[in-house]
């Protein structure tokens, strides 16, 4: 017995080492560099952006609690507890809730109201019901149509197994969970089948957030092709979160999944290719982007298709 | 300079200090890693996350003359994560299959066989004890479990290996 344990031992020792082993933990501290010195430079980013956000929340709160209008058209939303507000979208984005910590996006579900439907989403803390949604973030774009979550302090998310069930919505085209590298963030996408119009409301006691979905008319000149700024695609893993972090010069950065299963990071989506070479460039050149880019042409409602680096 | 030193170091940002605390344990990562996988790209890309996420966080270890045991334990969890996530991809392409130019030698496959015959936690507990010869406080620090479940592991581990080998032995 003592004598197979050692040869086991000796031949675990005689696991071959690569070559490659020295330069790929020097690839890992480099990454590990860039990640320090963006960390850095997001921290700034963030404390001001929350700033203006709490600032048109403000206002919003303000309004929402005072305008009569504006509260007899909350009287049948579909939360539990006490509306919180609506949430006001500025380009697109907007988020709510509190900051806290040790929070799980325990589950999902879908609700039908006529040619409606509502998303809600639901949080525990310590395996209790959450009373205040914890701090979150939604974005929604479009190439293909795409809401976005972000829900800070989140440690845990048991609502992935729900992401099934969102599927079956005819407005859902995919839902999957996007990769952080900061392990208090839960991030996810939903594709939307067709245009949308949205709503996301937040509510209190207990916390919930209800997105509203109903189907929305867009013009033909709306749906023109785009071409889309982006990068190869890789399997979920941390090898996307260090590509996301090396675009966060770009202005409309997102982490898509394309029609293959593999995840990509777009850096922007333009109205000619032109345009689009262009902003490619001037990533590699003045911002000194060094993964790999393509262009990619892509249709309104397309999800976007698999790229292989060379 | 001792490594409690040069974790010190490391943890008070000294970029220099950290490269050379890798360059001692990353055979030892690689080997771990390797053991979960058996192939050289997937163990080099667990390499590769444990000391990035080592080096992104190494300013959160409180005391350095844990630094061995922090980074294995890094290297267990970016491991088993590895394993996990690698259950949920479908690769399209075939070169994750085609790689079998290099054969392993065989006492290392027999080492694999063996291993096959323990789970997951029995295999890290095993690896972690006898072929790193890592003593089991620190294997129940490396895996948050109490040490009387780490003492129980290895026994039962052990015993599952004996049957095996044993009934090995009988049919040669």
């Amino acid at each position: 017995m003592d004598k197979k344990l050692d040869d086991y031992k000796q031949a675990y020792h005689d696991i071959e080492i690569p070559e490659e082993l020295a330069a790929v933990t020097e690839q890992a501290i480099e990454r590990g560099k860039l990640h320090r010195k963006h960390a850095k430079a997001r921290t700034r980013w963030v404390k001001h952006a929350g700033v203006s956000v709490a600032a048109v929340f403000v206002l919003f709160t303000v309004s929402v609690n005072t305008m009569p209008a504006f509260a007899s058209a909350l009287e049948n939303v579909p939360g539990l507890g006490k509306l919180v507000k609506i949430l006001q979208f500025n380009k697109g984005s907007a988020g709510g809730g509190t900051p806290q910590d040790a929070v799980d996006v325990s589950f999902i579900t879908v609700q039908k109201q006529g040619d409606q439907e509502n998303i809600i989403l639901n949080f525990t803390q310590d395996n209790e019901v959450q009373q205040n949604a914890s701090s979150f973030h939604v974005s929604f774009t479009e190439y293909p149509n795409t809401m976005t979550f972000a829900v800070g302090g989140a440690r845990r998310f048991s609502a992935v197994k729900d992401f099934e069930t969102l599927k079956q919505s005819p407005y859902i085209e995919d839902a999957y969970e996007i990769i952080s590298l900061d392990d208090s963030l839960v991030r996810f996408n939903v594709t939307f089948t067709e245009a949308i119009a949205y709503e996301v409301k937040e509510y209190k006691q207990p916390a919930q957030v209800v997105i509203t979905i109903s189907p929305k008319e867009v013009t033909p000149e709306e749906q023109q092709p785009v071409y889309s700024v982006r990068t190869a695609s890789v399997p979920y893993g941390e090898t996307l979160g260090v590509m996301e972090e090396s675009l966060l010069v770009a202005d409309n950065m997102r982490v898509l999944k394309d029609k293959q299963g593999g995840y990509f990071v777009e850096a922007g989506y333009y109205r000619t290719e032109a345009e689009a070479q262009e902003k490619m460039k001037q990533l590699k050149d003045e911002f000194g982007v060094v993964e790999p880019l393509f262009v990619e042409k892509r249709e309104y409602l397309e999800v976007p298709g698999g790229i292989v680096a060379r | 300079m001792n490594q409690t030193e040069r974790a010190q170091r490391a943890i008070s940002g000294d970029e220099d200090s950290f490269t050379l605390l890798i360059q001692e344990s990353r055979e030892k990562i690689y080997r771990m890693a390797f053991t979960y996988v058996r192939n050289k790209e997937d163990a080099l890309e667990i390499v590769q996350e444990t000391v990035y996420r080592a080096f992104i966080s190494i300013h959160k270890l409180k005391q350095p003359q844990y630094f061995q045991t922090w980074l294995i334990k890094i290297a267990v969890n970016c491991a088993l994560d590895h394993i996990r996530k690698a259950k949920k991809i479908v690769y399209m392409d075939k070169e994750h299959e085609g790689n079998y130019e290099q054969k392993p030698r065989e006492d290392v496959i027999d080492l694999h066989d063996a291993l096959d015959q323990l789970d997951e936690k029995s295999r890290t507990v095993i690896m972690l004890r006898y072929f790193e010869d890592m003593p089991i406080k620190d294997i129940s620090d490396v895996l948050d479990i109490p040490l009387s479940s780490v003492k129980s592991i290895i026994y039962r581990g052990l015993e599952k290996l004996k049957v095996n080998i044993g009934e090995r032995e009988s049919l040669g």
